[in-house]
């Protein structure tokens, strides 16, 4: 077995990380999709021939910013669950090196 | 080729060379050979339909220009006497410069997509000129049902690839950012347990991102169906307008000229490719829902099995909030279609309302809007009414509501519009303004008149005057502007 060890301020930056550079990007791309004239996309805009899109297109544009909500929740609390996995190695170490 | 008809002897004989010269194209032919006899009119004819149908099925868009713009030409030549022609020929330059601009966008690199815009319209007024005979009236009525805007479509589309992207660069980033953390700095036992559920998160992102594709991939597939098929309607048109040229002639018994009936079937058949163009379209269109639609399921389902319980939910919200605004896109087709229908016949067209605009949006802050408009066409000029109001999850947000009145007599001297305007906000803070103009037609000059206000009470007004002998703009409200002299800026 190798020798366990953990750097508690290494892994909180890695938590820092996902909040810094990886939420902001699905933020981006929520961001993108609710801009004027692409959330809103006209149904005329599909023609009545092509009414088969235009009614699918508001679910589309739904399930995209629901999974998108959804993934950055996901991000948020996997960032969350790494500070509280930095904090409980950092007090174990001080426990440790106290005694 | 057509007007060689009207002229009947002689002068269709020198109509003709015009015709040939124009006309580089296979209608032309039929115009020069053939003018005396009615055989020519019909191959002729029967060329143009086929070469243009085939352009539509291959979407070659140069090809289609080419061929239109030489009818154009044509046309024009031969046309001297034709009622229906007058409208046809202005649509048909018309048609010659939109193709002629979709060849340059082409060749510059841009998208030719708006073109698609215009050669739609020019196809329902060129078809619809055609009135004389009766499948043109239906054949009409389904350019006007498949008439959209591929360009924002593909505008949309741009959107939803750079928000793909971006999920994919979220992806690598995570992946790059927990394998980079040092093996000394995190080695227990819960580093391996970790980067497992990485690896299943960044599958769902990388899904998500596929899901964001396909939906771009379908509007822009989407988007240049619509192109082919506005290629397809100028050459349909074009064809059904040559049919209704020869139409009048045989109606007016001229020697030589093709039977009536036997044009009718002809434009018969104009109307049954028509009809299955339309078809394919209307498939492209019922496709690229399933994309859209049925993506959204899968990427929910593959997103459940790789850990994420809540991706049914988000398929789930969706659906209930998406609902609402494919609904209120299926209502908007349905009267449009309905109102398409009822004013098909240019002729005989005493139906006023002309279209309906129906709008739920809801954004990524759940704030709802939803719109209502009509236009309405009357002796009085064209009347359009519009209005929307907000909603979020703390009641309603404000909103506003508008008419606009188009105004210009018969006899082409006088030209009007009025309109006004008032908004809301969510504090109830009411502002509007309004705007009246008048103009005189022959001569060019205008007038206009201009007031806004806001909840304070502040009141700010523009006006301007343009004749060809004197022009000037200000405003009463703030009183006359600074001359800052030229020198001084």
């Amino acid at each position: 077995m190798t020798q366990k060890s953990a750097d508690p301020q290494r892994i909180a930056l890695h938590g820092k990380d996902i909040t810094d550079q990886v939420v902001p990007r699905l933020q981006k791309a929520g961001d993108t999709l609710n801009k004027d004239g692409t959330f809103n996309l006209e149904g005329g805009d599909f023609s009545v021939t092509c009414v088969g899109a235009s009614t699918a297109y508001p679910i589309a544009v739904q399930f995209g910013f629901e999974d998108i909500k959804l993934l950055m929740d996901t991000a948020q609390s996997m960032a969350e669950k790494i500070n509280t996995a930095a904090k409980t190695y950092g007090a174990a170490e001080q426990a440790n090196t106290q005694k | 080729m057509t007007t060689p008809g009207n002229g009947g002897s002689g002068n269709s004989g020198g109509t003709t060379n015009s015709g040939g010269t124009t006309n580089s194209g296979g209608t032309t032919n039929s115009g020069g050979t053939n003018n005396g006899t009615t055989g020519n009119g019909t191959t002729g004819n029967g060329t143009t339909g086929n070469g243009t149908t085939g352009n539509g099925t291959t979407g070659n868009g140069t090809t289609g220009n080419g061929t239109t713009g030489n009818g154009t030409t044509n046309n024009n030549n031969g046309s001297t006497t034709s009622p229906t022609t007058g409208a046809r020929n202005s649509g048909l330059a018309a048609g010659g410069l939109a193709a002629g601009g979709a060849a340059i966008t082409a060749l510059t690199g841009g998208s030719a997509l708006g073109a698609a815009e215009s050669m739609m319209s020019i196809a329902v007024t060129t078809a619809s000129a055609a009135v004389i005979l009766p499948p043109a009236i239906m054949v009409a009525l389904q350019f006007k049902l498949s008439s959209g805007k591929p360009a924002n479509l593909e505008k949309a589309a741009a959107d939803w690839s750079t928000a793909a992207a971006e999920l994919q660069q979220a992806s690598q980033d995570l992946q790059n950012l927990a394998k980079g953390i040092p093996q000394q700095a995190w080695n227990m036992d819960d580093r391996a347990a970790y980067e497992g559920k990485v690896g299943e998160y960044c599958l769902q992102l990388d899904a998500l991102h596929n899901y964001l594709m396909a939906v771009s991939i379908a509007l822009t597939v989407l988007a240049w169906a619509m192109f082919t098929y506005a290629i397809f309607a100028v050459g349909m048109a074009v064809y059904l307008g040559a049919l209704a040229v020869l139409a009048v002639a045989a109606l007016a018994s001229v020697v030589g000229s093709v039977s009536y009936p036997a044009l009718v079937g002809l434009a018969s058949t104009g109307l049954t490719i028509t009809t299955v163009s339309t078809g394919i379209l209307a498939a492209a269109g019922v496709m690229a829902g399933a994309t859209m639609f049925g993506g959204a399921a899968i990427t929910a389902d593959y997103q459940g099995d790789h850990g994420n319980a809540g991706a049914g939910a988000a398929f789930g919200e969706a659906f209930k909030n998406g609902a609402a605004g494919a609904a209120a896109n299926l209502v908007q087709s349905g009267a449009n279609a309905g109102l398409a229908f009822l004013t098909r016949n240019p002729v005989a067209n005493n139906f006023g309302l002309a279209e309906v605009d129906l709008d739920a949006d809801r954004d990524i802050t759940e704030t709802w809007t939803y719109g209502a408009g009509a236009k309405v066409n009357s002796p009085l000029g064209e009347t359009e009414v519009a209005g929307n109001i907000k909603h979020n999850d703390q009641g309603w947000a404000g909103g506003e509501f508008g008419v606009n009145h188009k105004y210009e007599d018969p006899s082409g001297t006088v030209n009007g519009t009025v309109g006004g305007k008032v908004t809301w906000d969510e504090n109830e803070n009411v502002g509007g303004g309004f705007k009246a103009g008048v103009g005189h037609t022959p001569s060019g000059s205008q007038a206009e008149y201009e007031g806004n206000w806001n909840h304070e009470g502040d009141y700010s007004d523009k006006y301007k005057v343009n004749t060809p002998v004197y022009n000037t703009e200000g405003s009463w409200a703030e009183g006359p502007k600074d001359e800052t002299p030229p020198w001084d800026k």
